[in-house]
């Protein structure tokens, strides 16, 4: 529990309007985008990275819990105050410090959300690359804690491949930079890897440095419809397999098909079992035949409909069904549960497959997005949060899914991350010995285990 | 060490890959004193876990081993020990070429890797030093990386997962086989490049890529620096380069030795494209339009190029041996980094070339002075590394056993940074056994010199 004398601390190092104990508030603070609450005692506003640090020191001194937060878009729990104590939280720390153009670097606070950074670099003919689907709502802060992917992970990777380092704030109240803005070539062990996908448990950040990249000069979109879903796994890997890397390669299943088109009138192909959204960008000369390749392989692994779109406006029509998926299929049932199980991209057919024959199983609708090219796929299971029994077919329904990609040789999470959502299945995918690796990883910059304690990485693997 | 220790080694490994022989001690230490009491070739992972074990029993050093090539830069002077050279752990487990993965053992030549991934045109895109002689194990240790790393990244990008045998003797899998992955801290990207200090690489999964459809290469030979960075910083800016080199005069002097002989003297930019037919020869003409200067070289000329480019520091080192500098500044400080540094060499009489990895903003400096005599340097090393610092850069040497210049970066993250690896490092390996030799541990493990 947080004493009178902790919250009247708190109220001196940020300001008593900073500082937060309603119960409205604490309730509006206990959850994520995800499936997980947890009530905080306090929260915290933080406007500079001193008081960020004086905080931390305070609760370290009196081994309190911290959730750091950003805009609470995560979904596997990493924002929520699963022991209460304080959540701390970044938004007002929103700043751009730097767009340093021709060093393609920008320097951000953590409060920084994703689309404000991309909007403020592209007058420069400029693009950070990660692009979450949260993007316009979430934080970089946060994209970093979880190693945020997005629609271009394909070829351009993820946020760990676009955060060249950052200032960080230990539990001891303690500054360090990882990383830097400059190529890293001293002999020392490269910290940058280790913090970004670390979900808030080796420290806060204050500053991120990211790398920009030059925007593509042009690109071609192309929605490509299949009587089946393993038509469309077998169209993603015959375009990998003849050298062509796109930039984008989306699945939607049926189910989604049907959601989109009932709501938005677009002209899908009903009758599709699947439609890949496909993008080739780069420069402009060859890119022409670059599109006229996939659309020979789509036709003859048995393409039903092709669409290359000749415009911005064509575009923007064939991302819609892509943009609007998940609203689509929210309006169907009061609540959904997106999962980020990944494979190795061949396994896709398998496992669209498997999850199809478990909605059936378990009487769940279950609408399927992927990010085909990644192997990561984003089943979107609809329930009612109220229905006990629904839950109970749900939560068997995750078990299973997690199960079945461990047992192709994937992952429990390719972009969400594990924070207390998967926790129950690290043991399945990672060995004690391991966990007993990385609690020591942990240990090494939070050795009280402050910051998002009993998350990501279990406890009782030391 | 020992002799109850060689035999237990002896019965892990077999006998005759346990080896005591001057000789081959020889060849797995960093100089004539500092070398290990015992080198063995394990076949297998378990047995690599049972020498560490072995060796915590002993209470002697571990130092994995590869070919040896770079470890004159990551590592220091050690005496005693065990060496464990991996180069019997050379399978390929699995070629997966529709996921375009491979998982393989440590000790496989990356040639040999190379030549059978090529089969179903895919490729591990690392430029180490020395590509043929070289193992993916070291690549990996090391984090390799050469001219191309401006498009593809260094090793690390190029790596799912790892297999590691940890300081305490355990076997632990890092990553997977997908190339998105969250479950675990990224540790297969961490330990890239942490030379054996927090345990050794056993197998990894490889992240390969499709080989281009075409690949070009432009050499533009210049007047002086400043023409040629600016005709870099343009090619950097107005096309997509995959590897993007800055040779000084003295440097282009050195290729000519090396194996590739520039039609014409000066400073030389040196751009390298891959992809689509269409998208190289674009670019490519973009150059050529801009530049009168600028030379497309035929496939064997650019093979031969880039050759030379590599060969450049062994070259200048010959029996003798060279120092080299790695110093890394903002991409816009480049030119004032490169004429300022040439000026301060030419103040000496010591023979110096500068060759930049010019889209990194990365600078070798390598001076022909052997590494022993570093004393009659330092004090020019250290007003390069000043100017470094006064752009917001840093300057190391690579190739010395001096830590003073890389601790002055290091402690410059904040003094939390040494508290941060000393709990890592003695956690991890609580024996302290695991290569303790290794530089980027060493602000640690070793006193102050």
């Amino acid at each position: 529990m947080i004493d009178q004398a902790t919250i009247n601390e708190l109220r001196n190092i940020v300001g008593k309007k900073n500082v937060d104990t309603s119960k409205i508030s604490l309730d509006t603070y206990m959850y994520d985008a995800g499936l997980v609450y947890g009530n905080p005692e306090v929260i915290v506003f933080v406007e500079n990275k001193q008081q960020i640090a004086q905080v931390l020191k305070l609760a370290n001194s009196k081994k309190i819990p911290v959730t750091p937060r950003g805009n609470g878009m995560g979904v596997s729990g990493g924002a929520v105050a699963n022991r209460g104590g304080i959540v701390l939280v970044m938004t007002r720390m929103n700043r751009i410090l730097e767009i340093d153009v021709e060093n393609r670097i920008a320097v951000v606070e953590p409060g920084v959300l994703n689309i404000d950074l991309q909007r403020a670099v592209a007058p420069y003919g400029l693009v950070y690359r990660p692009d979450p689907a949260s993007q316009k709502v979430s934080t970089l802060g946060g994209n970093l804690g979880e190693n945020a992917g997005g629609m271009v992970g394909i070829k351009y990777g993820v946020t760990k491949d676009h955060i060249v380092g950052a200032e960080l704030v230990l539990p001891d109240g303690q500054f360090v930079q990882i990383g830097g803005k400059v190529e890293q070539i001293v002999p020392e062990l490269n910290f940058n890897a280790l913090l970004i996908g670390s979900e808030g448990t080796l420290g806060v950040v204050t500053e991120i440095y990211c790398k920009l990249s030059p925007a593509s000069k042009a690109v071609k979109t192309m929605l490509t419809a299949y009587k089946t879903l393993e038509d469309a796994g077998r169209a993603v890997s015959a375009i990998i397999a003849h050298g062509i890397i796109p930039c984008t390669l989306e699945l939607m299943d049926n189910n989604v098909i049907k959601a989109v088109e009932e709501w938005l009138h677009i002209g899908l192909p009903l009758q599709a079992g699947a439609v890949l959204l496909i993008e080739v960008d780069g420069w402009d000369a060859g890119l022409d035949r670059q599109a006229q390749q996939i659309i020979d392989i789509c036709k003859e692994v048995g393409a039903i409909e092709i669409s290359l779109a000749k415009n911005a406006q064509e575009r923007d029509n064939l991302w819609m069904a892509r943009r609007n998926a998940i609203g689509a299929m929210g309006r169907l049932r009061p609540n959904y549960d997106m999962e980020d199980a990944t494979v190795p991209r061949t396994k896709l057919p398998q496992i669209l497959k498997t999850v199809t024959k478990m909605a059936e199983k378990y009487n769940i609708t279950i609408g399927m997005l992927a990010h085909a090219g990644d192997g990561n796929l984003h089943p979107l299971v609809l329930f009612d949060e109220r229905d006990e029994d629904e839950m109970k077919r749900v939560h068997k329904i995750r078990h299973e899914l997690f199960r079945t990609a461990l047992d192709l040789g994937g992952t429990l999470s390719g972009e969400h991350g594990i924070g207390l959502g998967k926790l129950e299945f690290m043991t399945w995918a990672i060995k004690p010995e391991y966990l007993k690796f990385m609690r020591h990883e942990r240990l090494a910059f939070d050795p009280n285990e402050i910051l998002n304690g009993g998350k990501f990485v279990p406890e009782t693997a030391a | 060490m020992r002799q109850e220790t060689i035999k237990a080694l002896r019965e892990i490994v077999g006998q005759e890959y346990c080896q005591v022989d001057k000789a081959i001690r020889r060849q797995h230490g960093y100089s004539e004193k500092a070398i290990p009491d015992v080198v063995v070739y394990p076949e297998n992972s378990e047995q690599v876990a049972r020498v560490v074990k072995a060796a915590i029993e002993e209470g002697c050093p571990v130092v994995p081993w590869g070919a040896g090539t770079m470890a004159w830069r990551g590592l220091l002077p050690l005496t005693g020990g065990v060496a464990i050279n991996l180069t019997r752990m050379k399978k390929i487990i699995e070629y997966d070429y529709e996921n375009q993965t491979a998982y393989v053992e440590a000790g496989i030549s990356l040639k040999e890797l190379q030549e059978v991934l090529v089969e179903h045109k895919l490729y591990w895109p690392v430029e180490p030093l020395e590509p043929d002689s070289c193992t993916l194990g070291g690549c990996i240790a090391t984090n390799a990386s050469g001219p191309s790393k401006l498009g593809y990244g260094d090793a690390k990008f190029h790596l799912l997962g790892l297999e590691l045998v940890t300081p305490t003797g355990d076997i632990i899998d890092t990553g997977g086989k997908t190339v998105k992955n969250v479950q675990d801290y990224d540790n297969t990207r961490f330990l890239a490049g942490s030379w054996g200090s927090l345990g050794i690489v056993t197998k990894a999964m490889l992240k390969l890529r499709p080989l281009p459809e075409k690949e070009g290469t432009v050499l533009i030979v210049l007047k002086d620096l400043e023409a040629a960075a600016k005709a870099a910083t343009t090619i950097r800016n107005e096309t997509l380069p995959v590897a993007l080199e800055l040779l000084d005069a003295a440097a282009m002097g050195i290729l000519a030795r090396a194996g590739y002989k520039p039609n014409s003297s000066g400073v030389g930019v040196l751009a390298r494209f891959t992809g689509f037919v269409e998208q190289v020869d674009v670019m490519i003409d973009y150059i050529k339009n801009k530049y009168q200067a600028a030379v497309t070289l035929d496939e064997e000329a650019a093979v031969a190029v880039w050759r030379a480019r590599g060969q450049l520091f062994p070259t200048l080192a010959g029996e003798r041996g060279a120092i080299l500098i790695n110093a890394a500044v903002p991409f816009t400080k480049m030119l004032e980094f490169l004429t300022k540094a040439r000026t301060e060499l030419d103040k000496s009489n010591i023979e110096a070339i500068m060759a930049a990895h010019f889209g990194n903003a990365q600078v070798h400096i390598m001076l022909a002075q052997a590494p022993e005599a570093y004393a009659e340097v330092e004090k020019m090393v250290n007003s390069l590394a000043d100017l470094a610092g006064s752009l917001n850069g840093m300057l190391v040497v690579d190739n010395i056993t001096d830590m003073t210049l890389a601790r002055r970066w290091v402690e410059s993250r904040g003094k939390a940074i040494f508290e941060i690896m000393r709990r890592l490092k003695t956690s991890i390996d609580p024996h302290q056994i695991m290569a303790p030799n290794s530089k980027v541990l060493a602000y640690v493990t070793r006193p102050v010199s």
